[in-house]
């Protein structure tokens, strides 16, 4: 008698151990996944201030920025040094390494993996150059931004309007 | 029979308390809203950057002259710059094909206007059916949180300025 009232309470607090253990077990587990959408939602961040960052430092690259008697003028690029600096879609008119797009190991630094290209909307929408292209061999995606800014051309002194598109490449 | 009884209810206790904890936690916790900061600063970007590099455009339909300056002269109903083109005319069919090329081409919710009081909704009537998002309010466009850059612009008319309003919307 006395042994089976032990054998009873012994059962009654192994089941009631297995519960215990199979709640904490369901509670990591929860914990976990939550652990994880935290920090793939911090990883999106990241990765959206960095498209931010890269479109930033693009647009005021010295190489490219307008200055007109030595005062630089912001949301603008000047169109000859876009021209030594980046590689003309189509063909350039003069052949030849342009400074950023053929240096793209020196810019890494500031772009990583990316691809930038600025665009001219108007008065003439068929003009492109890319400045910056580093594709890796393999990526899950791309986060694309665009930058209105102004195109100066210092033989006419005129300005146009144009885009800055900037792709990253996770 | 009584001892078993309050261990039940304790067990129920328990799993009553671990739900509660359960729901809070998906309530303050997954379901929580990820603040979009990267967002918001893009969309005030974006506005600032197209309305400054719009304003210094030069059209070479009229004599080159900048945008800024050709809004005022719409404003002034002075057909001069653009002639034999209507001024107000132009500007409308020439920022309608800007903003296709950049916002819609890119999806991007948006309302520009020009208006003679800053806090007025209402297009100043040279430039109506301008608002450019067509023929819908502002309330039909942005529904969501939306971000606006105005630029005042001086006219010839003493105490007078006009304003115009770009809203990137969610």
């Amino acid at each position: 008698m006395a042994s089976k009232k032990a054998q009873i309470q012994m059962m009654e607090t192994i089941a009631i151990l297995f519960i215990f253990f199979i709640i904490v077990t369901i509670a990591i587990i929860f914990y976990f996944n939550i652990a994880k959408a935290n920090t793939a939602e911090k990883i999106d961040t990241f990765q959206e201030l960095s498209k931010i960052q890269i479109a930033q430092l693009a647009s005021t690259l010295p190489e490219l920025q307008c200055a007109q008697e030595n005062i630089i003028r912001a949301n603008c690029v000047d169109l000859l040094k876009l021209k030594a600096s980046s590689k003309q879609i189509p063909q350039p008119i003069l052949p030849g390494p342009r400074l950023i797009f053929s240096n793209s190991n020196d810019y890494f630094d500031l772009f990583s993996f990316s691809n930038i290209t600025v665009k001219q909307i108007y008065p003439s929408g068929a003009q492109e150059w890319t400045i910056y292209n580093k594709q890796p061999l393999e990526y899950q995606s791309k986060r694309l931004t665009f930058l209105p800014l102004s195109l100066y051309d210092p033989k006419l002194e005129t300005y146009s309007f144009a885009l800055m598109v900037v792709e990253v490449y996770t | 029979m009584k001892k078993s009884q309050m261990e039940i209810m304790g067990i129920a206790i328990i799993v009553v308390l671990l739900s509660l904890a359960f729901l809070f936690a998906v309530k303050f916790v997954i379901l929580k809203e990820p603040t979009e900061q990267s967002k918001d600063y893009q969309q005030s970007e974006l506005a600032g950057n197209f309305i400054n590099a719009l304003l210094d455009t030069n059209d070479p339909q009229c004599s080159d002259i900048k945008y800024s300056t050709l809004f005022q002269a719409c404003y002034e109903n002075d057909n001069g710059p653009c002639s034999p083109l209507n001024t107000c005319d132009h500007i409308e069919s020439r920022i309608e094909q800007i903003l296709a090329d950049t916002f819609n081409q890119w999806n991007v919710n948006y309302f520009f206007m020009v208006t003679t009081n800053i806090d007025d909704l209402n297009p100043i009537p040279n430039l109506d059916p301008i608002p450019l998002s067509g023929p819908n309010t502002l309330e039909e466009v942005c529904k969501g949180n939306r971000k606006v850059k105005i630029q005042p612009l001086p006219t010839n008319t003493p105490g007078q300025s006009i304003y115009l309003k770009l809203f990137i919307c969610d």
